[in-house]
Protein backbone atom coordinates (compact mmCIF):
# COMPACT_ATOMS: atom_id res chain seq x y z
CA UNK A 1 0.00 0.00 0.00
CA UNK A 2 1.35 3.32 -0.65
CA UNK A 3 2.07 5.72 2.27
CA UNK A 4 1.88 9.52 2.45
CA UNK A 5 3.40 11.71 5.28
CA UNK A 6 0.65 14.52 5.87
CA UNK A 7 1.32 17.05 8.64
CA UNK A 8 -1.14 19.39 10.24
CA UNK A 9 -0.02 22.22 12.12
CA UNK A 10 -2.33 24.35 14.68
CA UNK A 11 -1.78 27.21 17.01
CA UNK A 12 -1.45 24.62 20.32
CA UNK A 13 -0.97 21.48 18.02
CA UNK A 14 -3.82 19.62 19.71
CA UNK A 15 -7.39 21.39 19.29
CA UNK A 16 -8.35 22.46 15.88
CA UNK A 17 -5.35 19.84 14.65
CA UNK A 18 -7.01 16.75 15.45
CA UNK A 19 -10.57 17.88 13.50
CA UNK A 20 -8.00 17.98 10.71
CA UNK A 21 -5.94 15.17 11.44
CA UNK A 22 -9.62 13.07 11.54
CA UNK A 23 -10.41 14.48 7.77
CA UNK A 24 -6.68 13.11 6.54
CA UNK A 25 -7.47 9.99 8.13
CA UNK A 26 -10.93 9.73 6.45
CA UNK A 27 -8.83 11.09 3.34
CA UNK A 28 -6.30 8.45 3.18
CA UNK A 29 -9.03 5.74 3.64
CA UNK A 30 -11.18 6.76 0.78
CA UNK A 31 -7.96 6.72 -1.75
CA UNK A 32 -6.78 3.31 -0.51
CA UNK A 33 -3.89 4.65 0.70
CA UNK A 34 -1.44 4.48 4.00
CA UNK A 35 -1.52 7.75 5.98
CA UNK A 36 0.99 8.63 8.62
CA UNK A 37 -0.79 11.52 10.13
CA UNK A 38 1.37 13.80 12.22
CA UNK A 39 -0.24 16.70 14.69
CA UNK A 40 2.35 19.48 15.58
CA UNK A 41 2.47 23.52 17.11
CA UNK A 42 2.76 25.83 14.80
CA UNK A 43 6.04 26.56 16.49
CA UNK A 44 7.45 23.41 15.82
CA UNK A 45 6.40 23.52 11.77
CA UNK A 46 9.76 24.21 10.19
CA UNK A 47 11.41 21.47 12.06
CA UNK A 48 8.50 19.02 11.61
CA UNK A 49 8.80 19.21 7.67
CA UNK A 50 12.24 19.33 7.73
CA UNK A 51 12.04 15.78 9.93
CA UNK A 52 8.68 14.34 8.52
CA UNK A 53 9.02 15.26 4.88
CA UNK A 54 5.70 15.21 4.71
CA UNK A 55 3.75 14.90 1.34
CA UNK A 56 1.35 17.54 2.03
CA UNK A 57 0.86 20.03 4.94
CA UNK A 58 -3.01 20.93 6.62
CA UNK A 59 -3.03 24.31 8.00
CA UNK A 60 -5.29 25.01 11.23
CA UNK A 61 -4.17 28.22 11.47
CA UNK A 62 -2.56 31.41 9.67
CA UNK A 63 0.79 30.70 9.25
CA UNK A 64 3.35 32.88 7.15
CA UNK A 65 6.24 30.24 6.90
CA UNK A 66 7.54 28.89 4.09
CA UNK A 67 7.09 25.29 3.43
CA UNK A 68 9.03 25.12 0.12
CA UNK A 69 7.61 22.63 -2.14
CA UNK A 70 5.40 20.82 0.19
CA UNK A 71 1.80 21.66 -0.88
CA UNK A 72 -0.48 23.17 1.62
CA UNK A 73 -4.18 22.86 2.34
CA UNK A 74 -5.68 25.80 4.47
CA UNK A 75 -7.93 23.53 7.02
CA UNK A 76 -10.15 26.42 8.21
CA UNK A 77 -13.14 25.88 6.64
CA UNK A 78 -12.94 22.77 8.68
CA UNK A 79 -13.89 24.53 11.99
CA UNK A 80 -15.90 27.27 10.54
CA UNK A 81 -18.13 24.49 8.81
CA UNK A 82 -17.92 26.45 5.39
CA UNK A 83 -15.88 24.63 2.72
CA UNK A 84 -15.26 21.27 4.23
CA UNK A 85 -16.23 19.56 0.64
CA UNK A 86 -13.17 21.85 -0.88
CA UNK A 87 -10.99 21.37 1.99
CA UNK A 88 -11.76 17.24 1.04
CA UNK A 89 -10.85 17.80 -2.73
CA UNK A 90 -7.36 19.88 -2.22
CA UNK A 91 -6.52 16.89 0.22
CA UNK A 92 -7.31 14.08 -2.24
CA UNK A 93 -5.72 16.31 -5.04
CA UNK A 94 -2.34 16.87 -2.87
CA UNK A 95 -2.29 13.08 -2.30
CA UNK A 96 -2.84 11.59 -5.52
CA UNK A 97 0.33 13.75 -7.27
CA UNK B 1 -29.38 3.51 32.98
CA UNK B 2 -25.90 4.75 31.67
CA UNK B 3 -23.20 2.77 30.05
CA UNK B 4 -19.61 3.30 30.82
CA UNK B 5 -18.47 4.78 27.57
CA UNK B 6 -20.96 7.36 27.64
CA UNK B 7 -19.67 8.70 30.73
CA UNK B 8 -16.08 8.55 29.08
CA UNK B 9 -16.78 9.89 25.89
CA UNK B 10 -18.80 13.04 26.95
CA UNK B 11 -17.09 15.99 28.61
CA UNK B 12 -18.25 17.62 31.33
CA UNK B 13 -20.02 20.51 30.30
CA UNK B 14 -20.98 23.70 32.35
CA UNK B 15 -22.68 26.79 31.89
CA UNK B 16 -22.26 30.11 32.22
CA UNK B 17 -23.04 33.53 32.05
CA UNK B 18 -19.86 35.97 30.90
CA UNK B 19 -20.53 39.45 32.24
CA UNK B 20 -17.58 41.42 30.71
CA UNK B 21 -17.67 42.74 27.61
CA UNK B 22 -14.04 42.88 26.86
CA UNK B 23 -12.04 40.14 25.80
CA UNK B 24 -9.58 40.03 28.11
CA UNK B 25 -11.45 40.13 30.82
CA UNK B 26 -14.14 37.85 30.13
CA UNK B 27 -11.04 35.72 29.32
CA UNK B 28 -9.93 35.86 32.70
CA UNK B 29 -13.50 35.70 34.15
CA UNK B 30 -13.92 32.26 32.87
CA UNK B 31 -10.68 30.73 33.82
CA UNK B 32 -10.97 32.17 37.08
CA UNK B 33 -14.14 30.57 36.64
CA UNK B 34 -12.54 27.01 36.20
CA UNK B 35 -9.74 26.98 38.58
CA UNK B 36 -12.35 27.81 41.06
CA UNK B 37 -13.86 24.30 40.40
CA UNK B 38 -10.45 22.93 39.96
CA UNK B 39 -10.81 22.17 36.40
CA UNK B 40 -7.58 24.25 35.37
CA UNK B 41 -4.64 25.75 37.11
CA UNK B 42 -4.77 29.47 37.84
CA UNK B 43 -2.37 30.69 35.31
CA UNK B 44 -5.01 29.32 32.51
CA UNK B 45 -6.39 32.55 32.27
CA UNK B 46 -3.29 34.43 31.65
CA UNK B 47 -1.88 31.24 28.93
CA UNK B 48 -5.34 31.35 27.03
CA UNK B 49 -5.12 35.48 26.29
CA UNK B 50 -1.32 34.90 25.04
CA UNK B 51 -1.88 32.15 23.02
CA UNK B 52 -5.21 33.95 21.70
CA UNK B 53 -3.07 36.89 20.84
CA UNK B 54 -0.97 34.61 18.46
CA UNK B 55 -3.11 32.44 16.99
CA UNK B 56 -7.00 33.93 17.56
CA UNK B 57 -10.07 31.80 17.45
CA UNK B 58 -12.92 33.70 16.58
CA UNK B 59 -15.11 31.65 14.12
CA UNK B 60 -17.97 33.66 12.32
CA UNK B 61 -20.12 30.78 12.20
CA UNK B 62 -23.36 32.06 10.94
CA UNK B 63 -25.33 33.11 11.58
CA UNK B 64 -24.08 33.63 15.20
CA UNK B 65 -19.91 33.98 15.62
CA UNK B 66 -18.65 32.10 17.88
CA UNK B 67 -15.03 31.81 19.72
CA UNK B 68 -13.05 28.65 21.01
CA UNK B 69 -10.76 29.55 23.21
CA UNK B 70 -7.94 27.63 25.06
CA UNK B 71 -4.28 26.85 25.90
CA UNK B 72 -2.02 23.96 26.42
CA UNK B 73 -3.17 20.73 27.92
CA UNK B 74 -0.22 20.99 30.85
CA UNK B 75 -2.67 23.52 32.46
CA UNK B 76 -5.47 21.30 32.25
CA UNK B 77 -6.26 19.51 35.31
CA UNK B 78 -9.41 17.22 34.66
CA UNK B 79 -11.14 17.67 30.95
CA UNK B 80 -14.53 20.33 30.90
CA UNK B 81 -15.87 22.80 28.25
CA UNK B 82 -17.30 26.09 29.61
CA UNK B 83 -20.09 27.51 27.49
CA UNK B 84 -20.20 31.08 28.03
CA UNK B 85 -23.18 32.85 26.61
CA UNK B 86 -22.37 36.95 26.34
CA UNK B 87 -24.05 40.11 27.24
CA UNK B 88 -26.34 41.11 24.17
CA UNK B 89 -23.39 42.85 22.19
CA UNK B 90 -21.03 39.87 22.55
CA UNK B 91 -17.36 39.54 22.72
CA UNK B 92 -15.04 40.89 20.31
CA UNK B 93 -12.10 37.98 19.29
CA UNK B 94 -9.77 38.10 15.95
CA UNK B 95 -11.21 35.40 13.48
CA UNK B 96 -9.37 32.19 13.42
CA UNK B 97 -8.28 32.58 10.10
CA UNK B 98 -5.73 35.36 10.92
CA UNK B 99 -6.65 38.28 8.49
CA UNK B 100 -7.22 40.74 11.15
CA UNK B 101 -11.09 40.34 11.11
CA UNK B 102 -12.99 40.33 14.15
CA UNK B 103 -16.35 38.68 15.12
CA UNK B 104 -18.61 39.65 18.24
CA UNK B 105 -18.83 35.91 19.64
CA UNK B 106 -22.12 35.04 21.44
CA UNK B 107 -20.87 32.26 22.67
CA UNK B 108 -17.52 31.42 24.01
CA UNK B 109 -16.27 27.74 24.34
CA UNK B 110 -13.57 28.04 26.45
CA UNK B 111 -11.90 24.20 25.95
CA UNK B 112 -9.97 22.60 28.61
CA UNK B 113 -8.92 19.38 27.45
CA UNK B 114 -6.67 16.60 28.87
CA UNK B 115 -5.93 15.31 25.34
CA UNK B 116 -3.07 13.01 25.65
CA UNK B 117 -5.34 10.35 24.92
CA UNK B 118 -8.85 9.54 24.61
CA UNK B 119 -10.18 12.88 24.70
CA UNK B 120 -9.29 13.86 20.92
CA UNK B 121 -12.91 13.08 20.52
CA UNK B 122 -14.47 15.68 22.38
CA UNK B 123 -12.98 18.56 20.16
CA UNK B 124 -14.46 16.97 16.69
CA UNK B 125 -17.51 16.51 18.62
CA UNK B 126 -17.69 20.10 19.56
CA UNK B 127 -16.85 21.36 16.12
CA UNK B 128 -20.49 19.84 15.23
CA UNK B 129 -21.75 21.71 17.77
CA UNK B 130 -20.20 24.87 16.75
CA UNK B 131 -21.55 24.30 13.37
CA UNK B 132 -25.41 23.61 14.18
CA UNK B 133 -26.82 27.14 14.06
CA UNK B 134 -29.79 26.04 15.96
CA UNK B 135 -27.90 24.79 18.43
CA UNK B 136 -26.06 27.60 19.35
CA UNK B 137 -28.82 30.12 18.65
CA UNK B 138 -30.42 28.06 21.41
CA UNK B 139 -27.20 28.79 23.39
CA UNK B 140 -28.05 32.06 23.18
CA UNK B 141 -31.65 32.44 24.26
CA UNK B 142 -31.10 30.25 27.11
CA UNK B 143 -32.04 31.72 30.38
CA UNK B 144 -29.77 29.94 32.75
CA UNK B 145 -26.95 28.24 32.99
CA UNK B 146 -28.69 24.96 33.34
CA UNK B 147 -30.60 25.64 30.28
CA UNK B 148 -26.94 25.82 28.53
CA UNK B 149 -25.85 22.49 29.78
CA UNK B 150 -29.07 20.61 29.04
CA UNK B 151 -28.81 22.38 25.37
CA UNK B 152 -24.87 21.20 24.89
CA UNK B 153 -25.23 18.55 26.43
CA UNK B 154 -27.94 16.81 24.54
CA UNK B 155 -26.44 18.53 21.19
CA UNK B 156 -23.50 16.06 22.18
CA UNK B 157 -25.40 13.09 22.82
CA UNK B 158 -26.67 13.36 19.09
CA UNK B 159 -23.48 12.45 17.86
CA UNK B 160 -23.35 9.04 19.32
Amino acid sequence: MEKKTILVLCGAGFATSTVGGKMCEDVCKELGIKGNVQKRPATQGKTAVKQLNPDVILLMAKLTLDFGDVPVVNGIPLITGRGKEEVKKNLIEALSR
Amino acid sequence: MIEISEVVTRPRIIGYKVTSKDRDKALHEMADYLHSIGVVKGTYGDSVIERENKYPTGIDTEPIPVAIPHSEREEVIKTAILVGQTKKGGVRFQKIEGDGLWVSAKVIFMLAVDTDQGQLEVISQLMNVIQDPEVVQRIVEAETTEEIEAIVGSAFDRQE
